[in-house]
């Protein structure tokens, strides 16, 4: 046996777990990364391009497939010559549980396979059901990609918890910092985000996880549909174990495979099934199993049947006619703001992968996973949440990060034109409608200067009050964030006037021409001084406004003005 | 009758004092009430003003740890004049450094994203850029702030106020002058509410102009410096609105007096103002926190 572990720590299985923890932590990495600022590199988005799945379920799905996407195809050509290398070797999914597994069942002898490996084919089930609902227009099933899946659960629930960690370690180290003259540190404090709908996505993690107490990659063995995808194309790779004739059949290997792989006399394996971990060569007595091209393998596989594959594909059809919205193409119509350059509502649904990137990278965390305004398919999509996090007029990274493109990777000025709705003033709430009260907080923060305080007479006085400017405002929602009434905003940000686009520039003549035409006088002085006449201030200053009736009489003075 | 050696050695003297003058790097220490000083070139300016009022010697001591409180409330482009000038801050840091300070800290509790402001502010870069210089953006985080009582307050009596303000010795307010929506201009005594934690709670109180006069109780900085050079004076505090170009810097030891003087620059909204007319700036005056009327007091007035 000393042998045996001096020879597996130069070999292929002896480096496996230091590489599957690269990849882990290089996904944690690339993780992390994802925030703002952000500087593009070549680890954007790595893990997503490297998926072939995302590729194909967006290239049936009739999306427009993001040229990045085709890196996937190395994964493609290496599962059809060595296997599913990626699911034993790479995917930090599967390097969880394997992780998981060592840390709580190192001990324990691998458990029979669950239900003697009558659930394998459940994987190949969800993937008919994803590729035909896909092919229905509902794709709300790539919900379970494990990259998607792992992605989603580190930014939802695990994210917020270090930067609460790293905010209370930040609290204690305090006192210290200021008296070490550290006042940088002293005074820092990271935003914390909070995502609604994190606990249903936390909870089903929780059962994937648990699941290995069962068969130690109970996911990737009957569920993942990627490994579904991988062990099909893996079906006549080159590479694969292959087993000698001093095969004293003594069980040991087939008691190692955590995938159920080796047939029941040892010597064959299920191309499909095998993830190339080769934990099985170093634990054989009698050196009968090795890890090469050629020689031969009598295979044998677990084939789902014809007619559970027919089930399957009735069940994506009938999974996508459920959701409802994706078939006839009529989308929910709720009080949800997409972020800003989101594609048309049926192709943004068909494109998201429901990652969660651009909630991670969202500097002021408005961005939240939906829970039913956009309808069932709609749930973990990006919507913005104002009284969370406004959009910040400075920032463009949801659609710089989005794997898919189902946010446009709009230029920052593009993006100051994408509008998302448009803020409504509820009167009855607002405290400088209702009671008079000098709050401007909403002009204050309005990065578009869409919102103007006129006076107006009424039974309360003669006050100043906000109005909106509907042709200025592009919905980024920071009034809402900033009123300061407790509960819901007093102005808050609805789609109306929403436009969206799958392709074409936001900056239309009409929408420019709109916003000069509210653009005031002094605006335009300062400028455009150069090309503007005279005779043109003036007519500006003389077109009536609509807010003009029963305001600011004359000689009326502003607030905190004094004559 | 003078005599001849006599004639030559002041003459010497006055061209060894008046030399570095004109060359912008020396100026005649004068102890007027405020420095009001019009220029091209901005550091020229703003080391006039504050050499007017008593040169920044008599601010800032050998080994002081200097705050500088700058609007950087927005990111956006200088030429807007929401946000404090990047070579008025500039000069101002260089100043105070000149003096002997150990550390300049340029504080503010931005409207907008802290992490955006710092990456995108024209400020960030300047203080990145000076050495002994650390830029410190406050987020609303009760911990970074000290729950401090307004004793003679009548619209806010307590209020979170930043705790770095305790580990300074001089505090240094540089607003830009920008006219306001709520309390007309944008000036010293509103600057303050970038020192506190929960700034909409002003907006929401009885009177928000008597709220920014019980603030300025308990913040009072040791040196006021209003940075005109871009005035925006129509459609503030975030605009874009017309930019006025005074190119002018205001300095005093008075908050109030500073505000007053500045309020009388250009029109606010195309109302023309003096201090009398700014209502948080009576409210200031009424609590004796300064001067209302700037004629009474000695302005060193000077084109650089």
């Amino acid at each position: 046996m000393t042998e045996k572990k001096s020879r597996s720590r130069f070999s292929l299985p002896g480096i496996r777990p230091y590489i599957q923890g690269f990849f882990l932590l290089f996904f944690l990495f690339i993780f992390f990364r994802v925030s703002y600022p952000f500087h593009e590199d070549f680890s954007k988005n790595f893990f997503f391009n490297l998926d072939p799945l995302i590729a194909l379920i967006m290239a049936i799905s009739g999306s427009p497939v993001k040229m990045t996407l085709l890196i996937s195809l190395v994964a493609v050509l290496t599962t059809i010559l060595f296997g599913r290398v990626f699911c034993g070797w790479i995917c930090p999914m599967g390097t969880i549980f394997d992780l998981s597994a060592y840390i709580f069942y190192r001990n324990k002898n691998e458990n029979k396979p669950f239900g003697n490996g009558r659930y394998k084919n459940i994987k190949y089930y969800l993937l008919g059901i994803l590729i035909i609902g896909s092919l229905m227009g509902f794709t709300a099933v790539m919900f379970f990609d494990p990259l998607v899946f792992l992605f989603r659960v580190l930014a939802l629930n695990v994210h917020p918890y270090i930067i609460l960690a790293a905010n209370q370690v930040l609290h204690l180290i305090q006192p210290l910092a200021m008296k070490m003259g550290m006042y940088k540190l002293s005074m820092m404090s990271l935003e914390q985000p909070v995502f609604r709908l994190g606990a249903a996505n936390l909870f089903l993690f929780a059962a994937v996880i648990g699941l290995i107490a069962m068969e130690r990659r109970f996911w990737c063995r009957n569920l993942c549909p990627l490994g579904a995808f991988l062990s099909l194309l893996s079906r006549y790779s080159m590479w694969g174990r292959r087993v000698s004739d001093v095969c004293i059949k003594c069980s040991k290997c087939t008691q190692t495979c955590p995938m159920n792989a080796i047939s029941e006399n040892y010597m064959n394996t299920s191309a499909r099934e095998c993830i190339q971990c080769e934990r099985c060569a170093p634990v054989c007595p009698v050196d009968a199993i090795s890890f090469r091209t050629g020689g031969k393998n009598q295979r044998f596989e677990f084939n789902p049947s014809r007619r559970n594959i027919i089930f399957s594909g009735i069940g994506g059809v009938l999974a996508s006619f459920a959701a409802g919205t994706a078939v006839t193409g009529k989308t929910v119509l709720d009080k949800r703001l997409r972020p800003p350059g989101a594609l048309i509502e049926k192709d943004f649904l068909d494109a998201c992968l429901r990652c969660g990137e651009c909630m991670k990278v969202c500097p002021t965390h408005g961005l939240q996973p939906a829970m039913l305004q956009a309808g069932f398919e709609g749930m973990f999509t990006p919507v913005l949440t104002p009284r969370v996090g406004a959009c910040e007029e400075q920032c463009n990274l949801c659609g710089q990060i989005c794997p898919t493109g189902a946010v446009r990777p709009l230029p920052l000025e593009e993006k100051q034109y994408a509008i998302i709705g448009n803020a409504i003033i509820d009167r009855n709430r607002c405290i400088a409608w209702e009671q008079g009260k000098i709050c401007l907080i909403c002009d204050e923060v309005c990065p578009y200067d869409a919102v103007e305080f006129h006076m107006v007479t009424d039974e309360k006085g003669t006050i100043q009050r906000p109005f909106v400017i509907e042709d200025k405002c592009v919905g980024c929602g920071q009034c809402e964030n900033g009123c300061p009434v407790n509960g819901p905003a007093a102005i808050f940000v609805t789609p109306v006037n929403e436009v969206r686009k799958n392709d074409g520039s936001y900056i239309t003549d009409r929408v420019k021409q709109l916003r000069e035409e509210h653009k005031f006088d002094d605006e335009k002085d300062f400028y455009e001084e150069e090309n503007m006449q005279d005779s043109e201030i003036q007519s500006g200053e003389n077109a009536p406004k609509p807010w003009e009736t029963n305001t600011q009489k004359e000689g009326e003075l502003p607030p905190g003005f004094v004559e | 009758m003078i005599s001849r050696r006599g004639f030559i050695k002041t003459s010497a003297a006055a061209v060894m004092v008046s030399g570095p003058y004109f060359t912008g790097k020396v100026f005649a220490e004068g102890n007027a009430d405020l420095g009001v000083m019009t220029g091209s070139d901005i550091d020229a300016t703003v080391r006039a003003a504050v050499a007017a009022v008593g040169g920044i010697g008599a601010y800032v001591k050998q080994g002081d740890r200097v705050a500088i409180k700058p609007n950087l409330s927005f990111a956006s482009p200088v030429k807007r004049a929401a946000t404090t000038n990047p070579d008025v801050l500039k000069s101002v840091m260089n100043l105070c450094l000149e003096a002997g300070a150990k550390q300049v800290l340029v504080v503010d509790h931005p409207l907008q994203d802290a992490a955006i402001i710092g990456e995108k502010s024209p400020v960030a870069e300047v203080v990145k850029d000076t050495k002994n210089a650390t830029m410190i953006l406050l987020s609303m985080t009760e911990n970074l702030f000290k729950e401090t009582k307004i004793e003679r307050g009548t619209a806010m009596k307590s209020t979170g106020v930043a705790k770095i303000l305790n580990e300074v010795d001089v505090l240094i307010n540089l607003p830009v002058a920008k006219s306001h929506s709520a309390c007309v201009v944008s000036l010293g005594i509103k600057g303050n509410l970038g020192l506190v934690m929960d700034r909409p709670a002003y907006h929401n109180s009885s009177d928000f102009n008597q709220s920014l006069a019980d603030l300025a109780t308990i913040i009072r900085a040791d040196l006021t410096i209003v940075d005109a050079v871009r005035a925006l004076s129509t459609r503030g505090p975030q605009g874009p609105g017309k930019v006025v170009e005074l190119n002018t810097i205001v300095a005093g030891k008075d908050p109030v007096a500073v505000d007053a003087y500045a309020v009388t620059l250009t029109p606010w909204n195309n109302l023309q103002a003096k201090g009398r007319n700014i209502q948080h700036l009576i409210y200031a005056a009424e609590m004796g926190l300064g001067e209302l009327d700037p004629t009474k007091l000695t302005i060193s007035k000077k084109t650089v």
